[in-house]
């Protein structure tokens, strides 16, 4: 059986998730090729502000130059090798290795060689020991980095992600900011277990989180049917396909709203975000329950909204990211940004953190009881028997593709599905090159 | 970036009496009895009504000496309310079942030590600094931990205390213990 069998039915080797071999092809494959995110915009203000963050699997230094341009280099000195900043965060003028003395201009550039002339005599050319640097783009202020810099563009790579971007990050006149620094965690799972999980699995959520259904952490159609004309019970949701890897899901509350309604965000800035998106993305941002996903292929994002995190009537959104980087196959670190709109009240986004840290946060109850699932999974299936099953992603396959809508992408008009669960892995199947590489003799069933 | 908020309590009144210190190690002693056996309805009862358990987001800086966590961000926001609604609720009978992470339950053992209380300007409050470990044992696993540093403001009621704040600096830049949602 190949690991990823798509001929009738999506079926998926357990190897891909708890297989050393695999996770260094992993490596090779799509980490070190992806556009990867790595920080915010708003984190590095400043000419000289920088922030040390992972590009795939490896460490890099994201700084700010004097001109405004963003860089993104491996913080490695290109003499030896030795880690050049070992801070998370700071502000300088140039980067300084504490072995030989050598020293990086916030571009890269090797600037200075200690005793130059001395050492290396009179003709050193210095540009041949520049910092290995990433190409760079910055979109709605979310700063994303590729080693590759023949492959395709940013947008070329996100394609119809991009439409679901700019509703989810454009659609205030100044943007974001983050609350502060990330965290960073981590768990004994794979990458992929999370990742996938975000991509759009509307179908755990009432199992896994039914304790913050019990305390009404979810919002109830009797909760919402104030703000607006209530249609009935269910919460309609749909699942998207963006292509390349890339998923959303996007959830609606039970409510009719005319005007649109950005329920949970301040209402001084609800026309700007009718002003500036598009009437489908209008159509996604009006009314949200829950909207997340994933860019392809570790970076998720999360957008919720709350009633009662900060007790009753506290209705509220937040915007959280969540980076998943390998450590190996079986132990992720997982950095998490919260994200709030630059020009809300200082009071709103306070509660936006409350209702955040509380729930989606990296401490928060819905992440406590989602952790056991990638636990377990990691913890089942080691052994070389466990290591021979697979899974067959095929719910709502039967669903029917969603119409009236003027979303790019494959739309499924159903949430309890693992239709953007097939398009991640696709994608991955893609990146791997796996169509023709079989599983070693004797481990198929 | 956003403006600084939340940073720890200041330090400099002057040392509280032996007595004072001695009352507090047994007060804290229990606190950790409560905590590691999972009483969490029990616990409540030592914090005042408006008590807030604030940990910061821990950061290394260029700066020395280091802050060690970054004051314009938050990993955990509670108060006795969410912590009530939120946490003690899953214990109950009636959610157990379904309160995964909690079922079964990950084994706690707290150790504390350096505990030096301070006067503050409200006679009957105190300022007590003490360093927490935390080794949690999720399931059969070796057992992770959480260290850090309290800083809490306590207040004198009756015989004993009430927690009326709680806030806590992490050691580690990366929190990888198997039950990060812990009152340390």
């Amino acid at each position: 059986m190949a690991l990823i069998d798509t001929d009738g039915r999506f079926r998926v080797s357990r190897r891909i998730y708890h297989d050393p071999e695999i996770h260094r092809r992993e490596l090779d494959s799509i980490f070190k090729k992806s556009w990867f995110f790595v920080g915010h915009a708003s984190e590095i203000p400043e000419p000289g502000d920088y922030v040390t963050r992972p590009l795939g699997a490896d460490p890099v230094i994201v700084n700010r130059d004097r001109d405004g341009s963003v860089h993104v280099m491996l913080n490695s000195c290109s003499h030896r090798g030795v880690m050049l900043c070992r801070a998370e965060r700071g502000r300088t003028k140039a980067h300084r290795c504490s072995y030989h003395g050598w020293a990086y201009g916030l571009d890269g550039a090797c600037r200075a060689v200690t005793y130059e002339k001395e050492v290396y005599g009179p003709d050193l050319d210095k540009s041949r020991f520049d910092l290995r640097s990433a190409r760079v783009e910055v979109l709605h202020g979310l700063i994303f980095a590729t080693w590759d810099h023949r492959g395709p563009s940013l947008a070329e790579a996100l394609g119809h992600m991009t439409y679901y971007f700019d509703a989810l990050f454009g659609k205030f006149d100044n943007g974001f900011e983050v609350m502060g620094s990330p965290v960073r965690t981590r768990i004994s799972a794979n990458w992929k277990a999370e990742t996938e999980n975000l991509s759009g699995d509307g179908y755990h959520t009432m199992i896994t989180h039914e304790t913050a259904l019990r305390f009404g952490l979810f919002p109830s159609p009797e909760d919402v049917a104030p703000y607006g004309d209530p249609i009935g019970s269910k919460f309609p949701g749909r699942t998207v396909q963006c292509g390349n890897g890339h998923t959303i899901r996007i959830q609606h509350l039970p409510i009719e709203t005319h005007p649109p309604g950005f329920l949970g965000y301040p209402e001084h800035l609800w026309p700007e975000i009718e002003r500036n998106l598009k009437p489908g993305q209008v159509d996604i941002m009006a009314r949200t329950s829950v909207t997340h996903g994933s860019v392809f292929p570790n970076l998720s994002f999360l957008e919720n909204f709350k009633t009662a995190t900060d007790g009753p009537g506290s209705m509220c959104r937040y915007t959280r990211l969540t980076l998943k980087v390998p450590v190996d196959e079986g132990s992720t670190e997982i950095w998490w940004w919260h994200l709030v709109p630059a020009d809300a009240s200082e009071h709103w986004k306070e509660r936006s953190q409350r209702a955040y840290l509380r729930t989606n946060g990296p401490g928060g109850m819905f992440e406590l009881d989602d952790n056991e699932n990638f636990l377990g999974m990691a913890a089942a299936n080691s052994g070389p028997v466990g290591l021979d099953q697979h899974y067959d992603y095929v719910a709502g396959t039967h669903h029917p593709d969603a119409h009236g809508l003027e979303w790019p992408g494959h739309v499924q008009d159903a949430d309890r599905s693992e239709h953007t669960l097939r398009g991640f892995l696709t994608e991955w199947r893609r990146r791997m090159e796996l169509t023709a590489v079989s599983e070693p003799a004797g481990s198929g069933r | 970036m956003t403006r600084l908020r939340w940073v720890h309590p200041t330090t400099t009144g002057d040392p509280a009496p032996l007595q004072v210190h001695h009352e507090l190690g047994l007060f804290y002693a229990y606190e950790a009895e409560l905590l590691d056996e999972w009483r969490l309805d029990e616990w409540l009862h030592l914090t005042d009504e408006g008590f807030t358990y604030l940990v910061p987001v821990p950061l290394v800086t260029d700066q020395h000496p280091q802050l060690g966590y970054d004051p314009s961000a938050l990993f955990m926001d509670e108060t006795r309310d969410s912590i009530a609604e939120n946490w003690v609720a899953r214990l109950t009978d009636e959610n157990i079942a379904v309160s995964w992470a909690d079922r079964p339950p990950v084994r706690t053992r707290r150790f504390l030590s350096a505990l030096r209380v301070r006067s503050t300007d409200h006679p009957q409050e105190y300022l007590a600094r003490m360093n927490v470990q935390a080794s949690m044992a999720r399931h059969g696993t070796q057992p992770g931990e959480m260290i850090g540093e309290r800083f809490d403001v306590v207040r004198r009621s009756g015989d004993s205390f009430r927690l009326v704040s709680r806030f806590v600096v992490l050691l580690s830049a990366i929190v990888d213990a198997p039950r990060p949602r812990t009152i340390l």
